[in-house]
């Protein structure tokens, strides 16, 4: 089956002042129809910047190289007209911050009417209709009035949904969603992670979830790509990846993400030693070298490529035995 | 109580802090004993970081007192409150903007000493530094070459330095990756083993705090809900809304997380200007009764000892509602 999504080689660099700045390299992962794939990571790793560059949302300074098809059509390279109505449209985007995303001198219910009459041309009437059913298809009780509300008389919890009813107006075949609960509180993020459950079971939406929370992770995602440094260094199926992981980095997130009720004993947590690296310039080596205490020199000279099969592990020594995260 | 004032790092009493109409922390009493560690818990706008502020004294309070071993602050001037600064010491959230850029690392890290006209304070800012895990060099730098994880040491090792007490740590991880926020909670948790003062750990994420705390307090609009020892309040929490939001905290453990479901509360969180009358949490809560909607429940102590909550539902014992769909609603 072709995947809806298919990302290939996707490299991005910014043009700074201090020279280029590889942000992505060599990224590649597919999402298959109505699959939830979870990009996890840590800050800088690239994770936001893949995201945006898959309907061309950077700026002028990056420069995308690589593929992106949606259902067969290649988007980087693609012209404005082109994007402009994929944009949105196929694939739509929810951002960590609602807030922000949400214009603050119109109501709810212009802002998700805007967006069928633009795309569908749906008219007025049957927009506002539309825009309710949407409304309460992410659990905004009152719908009806609701619809009247400016973004500041909600809620956070309520802005967030507001923004997926927006995004899913005109049924994209893919939902990128970064990061979308960061800045909510654990009882609202709860209910979001319930909206986009629902929306890949009853709309069959393909989700691409950006986090570095891998408690949403296992909540949500069908499968996970963990990014490093710019690049995947291990994807699998979700269960998998939590009870096998196989590259040094993703035992070490796992042993470092603190869970209620099960650290009680153990009174520790496991660090990764050292630091992120700035890269400039992509080295001819694992970015993960100097923190990795399986390193050897094979590690410092030349980069593992992403094995093949349904777990792929970068990684010169992978870590088959079992571990304790 | 003279003796036991003794033992006591920290005596809240029925704290209030309103800012105009906004009643932010509403009458929160509070103890923590000489060297042992209170979580703070609760979501953004519960006003626990208002109760951190307030005793430390960054916030005048309303109303209430805030005792530091045995004397309180509350009243005391400027002048008088100085000979005092040094028993309580608080590291922020975001060490960016608490680490004036201006100075040398060196120089954030001593000026607690400087301003208690300490001598020697070069070789205890190495000494401070070092305990935090940085070396000697980095006091020459500057705070902005530092890495996140880095500058929070710094605000670890200038907090610590002056041998306060009582350490208020308010959300001191959040800002952080989660590897780096590991290896930041373990050496929080060396630093109190090893020095033994008593510690007010403030933050949002219950996993967090879990193996750091030896009793949780859990806040919400303005008040405490429920407090008692780690085990219970993790194990057994009594109050729904502490059940909530234990139940809502994703575990990063697939097959299990799928096997819970969590307590959906809505989205609407009731303004602090206007509290609703009764429990605060009536508005949310799944289990609420008439009498929750009216009567303001008395913070009591069930069960075991120390476990308090403030609860109608909650029986003398200990039981009440589970409002877990996992573990069955109420008996």
């Amino acid at each position: 089956m072709r995947p809806v999504l298919a990302v290939k080689d996707l490299s991005v660099t910014f043009r700074t002042e201090d020279g280029r700045l590889s942000a992505v390299d060599q990224v590649s992962f597919e999402v298959a129809d109505g699959e939830v794939l979870a990009v996890v990571g840590e800050s800088g790793c690239g994770k936001s910047v893949t995201a945006m560059s898959i309907a061309g949302l950077l700026p002028r300074t990056a420069t995308v190289d690589g593929s992106v098809q949606l259902d067969g059509t290649e988007l980087i390279g693609a012209d404005k007209r082109t994007l402009r109505s994929i944009r949105g449209r196929e694939v739509a985007y929810i951002f960590q911050e609602p807030m922000t995303s949400l214009n603050p001198v119109f109501t709810v219910g212009h802002q998700i009417s805007e967006v069928l009459r633009t795309h569908i041309g749906l008219n007025r009437q049957a927009a506002q209709a539309r825009a309710i059913e949407l409304l309460k298809l992410v659990g905004i009780p009152s719908a009806e009035r609701r619809i009247s509300d400016y973004p500041h008389q909600l809620s956070g919890g309520m802005r967030q949904r507001v923004m997926i009813a927006m995004a899913v107006a005109c049924d994209p075949k893919v939902l990128i969603a970064d990061e979308p609960t960061t800045a909510l509180d654990v009882t609202i993020q709860a209910g979001i992670l319930d909206v986009l459950r629902g929306l890949r079971e009853r709309l069959g939406t393909s989700i691409v979830l950006i986090t570095h929370d891998l408690g949403v992770v296992a909540d949500l995602a069908d499968r996970v790509a963990v990014m490093y440094a710019g690049r995947v260094v291990e994807t699998a199926e979700v269960h998998e990846i939590f009870a096998k992981p196989q590259h040094p980095y993703t035992v070490g997130l796992l042993g470092a993400s603190p869970a209620a009720g099960r650290h009680a004993e153990t009174h520790r947590l496991s660090e990764i030693p050292g630091l992120v690296p700035v890269l400039s310039e992509q080295p001819d080596a694992c970015t993960f070298a100097d923190r990795c205490s399986r390193a050897d020199d094979s590690c410092t000279t030349s980069q593992p490529e992403l094995t093949a099969g349904v777990h792929r592990v970068a990684c010169w020594h992978p870590v088959r035995e079992a571990v304790e995260v | 109580m003279e003796s036991s004032a003794v033992e006591l790092a920290l005596e809240v009493e029925d704290l209030v802090m309103h800012f105009g109409p906004v009643r932010a922390v509403d009458g929160v009493t509070l103890r923590i004993k000489q060297g042992s560690v209170v979580a703070l818990v609760g979501e953004s706008g519960s006003g626990k970081s208002t109760v951190g502020r307030c005793i430390v004294r960054l916030l005048e309070p309303t109303d209430g007192t805030v005792q530091l071993a045995g004397v309180d602050i509350t009243h005391l001037s400027r002048r008088q409150l100085r000979q005092h600064r040094r028993n309580v010491s608080i590291v922020f959230q975001d060490p960016a903007g608490s680490l004036d850029p201006r100075f040398t690392v060196g120089d954030i890290v001593g000026e607690p000493l400087r301003l208690m006209r300490r001598k020697d304070i070069p070789a205890k800012v190495r000494e401070a530094l070092r305990r935090v895990g940085l070396r000697p060099e980095v006091a020459q730098r500057a705070p902005h070459e530092l890495s996140g994880g880095q500058r929070q040491r710094v605000s670890i090792a200038r907090a610590l330095i002056s041998e306060p007490r009582l350490l208020v740590a308010d959300e001191p991880t959040s800002a952080l990756d989660v590897s780096v926020q590991a290896s930041v909670l373990n050496l929080l948790a060396d630093l109190q083993r090893d020095l033994g003062f008593a510690c007010l750990f403030i933050t949002h994420d219950l996993s967090a705090v879990e193996y750091l705390a030896d009793e949780v307090a859990v806040m919400y609009l303005g008040q405490l809900v429920e407090q008692g020892p780690r085990a219970r309040i993790f194990g057994n929490p009594s109050h729904p809304y502490t059940q909530a939001l234990l139940s809502a905290a994703p575990v990063p453990d697939p097959a299990e997380q799928r096997a819970r479901r969590p307590v959906l509360l809505g989205d609407d969180l009731p303004s602090a200007i206007d509290p609703p009358p009764g429990c605060r949490f009536h508005t949310r809560c799944p289990v609420a009764v008439d009498k929750c909607r009216t009567v303001v429940p008395v913070t009591r102590t069930i069960g075991e000892a120390g476990h308090q909550v403030a609860c109608h539902l909650v029986n003398d014992d200990g039981t009440g509602p589970d409002v877990r769909p996992t573990k069955g609603v109420a008996r």
